[in-house]
């Protein structure tokens, strides 16, 4: 487990391009799996990731570390740019539709993923997750509802879909680093 | 005692039930509102397990979302941005200019020669780029050593505190506000077995210019202080070797890098080990 790079963080925002490559290699992997999620488009996500770490690089001095974490601030980034993609005329005139797939839909028909070493021990830990587990997750942190609108979604109460997402992120999270 | 015991297990309940909330999770997804997350990042600073939990959760989602990532060129990739945030700035203009020399040279030796001399220069330019790469090498060496170097220290440092905290032996003393400074805090934690103090003064305001918070250990029959050292304002614990005979401790604003008695008139915070 390793802590937040606040050291790399806080150089990249003055500006040193050294730090700002530590971080893409740390981030890029998991918002590129969040914008692929969303887009389902390998070009498409790969061109978004870029996309992406142009805006951190260019409005690193708005991250606030007050209002939480560098990762955090990045998926917004990312779920934005992806969610804006899907939006826009491009997508519209030619694209896949938005669809209600969720990840697991997506891990498991994508052509994308058949060879990617992540994606196969993915498969392995979302065998053993309840169904429900994986409408809840993919809908909070893939597709960033807040827990009202999630609870809409999923149609169970706020307070019960946040506790549910907390088990079944317990229930990924001991398979995942364990 | 008890009302240290009980103030103490009602922080623990209420950690527990922050963690079994599920708040941290959403704080981590992003999908809390910003008074929330900010209320919980404060909460985060103080707290070592929290921060951990955070970590952990954060991992997770990581790693999930890394499953979800086609295979790609990353080296490609990552040129391709670089080139468009700026940083390469090599100049790379050596081909067309050994082709107009080689043009040049044919014509007259005195071109030859400065043929032979730009030459010359461009084997100096791209060794002085291979120079500059090696040093962008080295920084990026240095960049990732200083980074595992902090993150091993905070990490020892955080197991360590935990350790301290943990052991029987340890107790904590709440440095309550005193009159004039009654929104300032600080919190003691102290092992009279082995004879260390870890102070967390984070609830203190920014000492002013010119001026020191300094610790002080007390007897109480007499009243003796003894100077435990300056504390800086700092969010992280900061462990102090003490072998007195702690009964309580105070914290005073004194003169920059401290004085030798406390200045009452200055104390802001106060604690008994109970």
């Amino acid at each position: 487990m390793s802590a937040q790079p606040d050291l790399l963080i806080a150089r990249m925002k003055s500006g040193d391009q050294t730090a700002f490559t530590r971080v893409y290699d740390r981030y890029q992997e998991a918002l590129h799996g969040v914008i692929f999620n969303i887009v389902k488009n390998k070009d498409v996500s790969e061109e978004i990731l870029q996309d992406v770490f142009i805006k951190i690089w260019k409005n690193s001095d708005s991250y606030d570390a007050q209002q939480g974490r560098f990762f955090t601030w990045a998926l917004n980034i990312s779920r934005n740019a992806s969610i804006d993609y899907l939006r826009s005329k491009r997508h519209k005139d030619g694209l896949k539709n938005l669809s209600s797939d969720n990840f697991v839909d997506i891990l498991e028909t994508s052509d994308d993923l058949d060879t990617a070493t992540n994606a196969i021990y993915l498969k392995k830990w979302i065998e053993k997750l309840e169904p429900m587990c994986v409408k809840i997750i993919d809908v909070i942190f893939f597709k960033g509802f807040t827990f009202q609108d999630g609870a809409k979604e999923l149609d169970m109460p706020s307070g019960t879909l946040k506790t549910r997402h907390r088990k079944c992120m317990m229930a990924l999270r001991n398979m995942i680093l364990n | 005692m008890y009302d240290g015991i009980k103030k103490h297990d009602i922080e623990l309940m209420d950690i527990q039930e922050l963690i079994n909330s599920g708040d941290l999770e959403l704080y981590v997804c992003g999908v809390l509102d910003l008074e929330r997350s900010i209320e919980i990042t404060k909460e985060l600073k103080n707290n070592i397990s929290l921060q951990l939990e955070v970590q952990q959760i954060e991992e997770t989602y990581m790693k999930l979302a890394s499953g979800l990532a086609p295979n790609k060129d990353e080296l490609d990739l990552y040129d391709k941005l670089e080139a468009i945030i700026g940083g390469d700035n090599t100049k790379n203009n050596s081909n067309s200019r050994s082709n107009y020399l080689g043009w040049a040279a044919a014509i007259s030796l005195l071109l030859a020669s400065s043929y032979l001399y730009m030459n010359n220069a461009n084997l100096t330019e791209s060794n002085s780029n291979l120079e500059e790469q090696i040093v962008a090498v080295e920084q990026d060496k240095e960049i990732l050593n200083s980074e595992i170097e902090n993150t091993m220290t905070i990490n020892n440092n955080y197991e360590e505190a935990l350790n301290f905290i943990k052991d029987k032996n340890t107790v904590k003393v709440n440095l309550a506000g005193q009159k004039g400074f009654e929104n300032s805090y600080a919190t003691a934690f102290h092992n009279s077995v082995e004879n260390v103090t870890y102070i967390d003064v984070a609830g203190l305001p920014q000492a002013p210019q010119g001026k020191s918070y300094q610790l002080w250990s007390l007897t109480l029959n007499p009243l003796t202080p003894t100077s435990l050292g300056v504390v800086e304002n700092s969010e992280s614990l900061l462990r102090i070797e003490n072998a007195n005979a702690s009964e309580a401790f105070g914290i005073t604003l004194e003169e920059y890098g401290g004085a030798e008695g406390p200045n009452l008139e200055q104390l802001y915070t106060l604690g008994v080990i109970k």
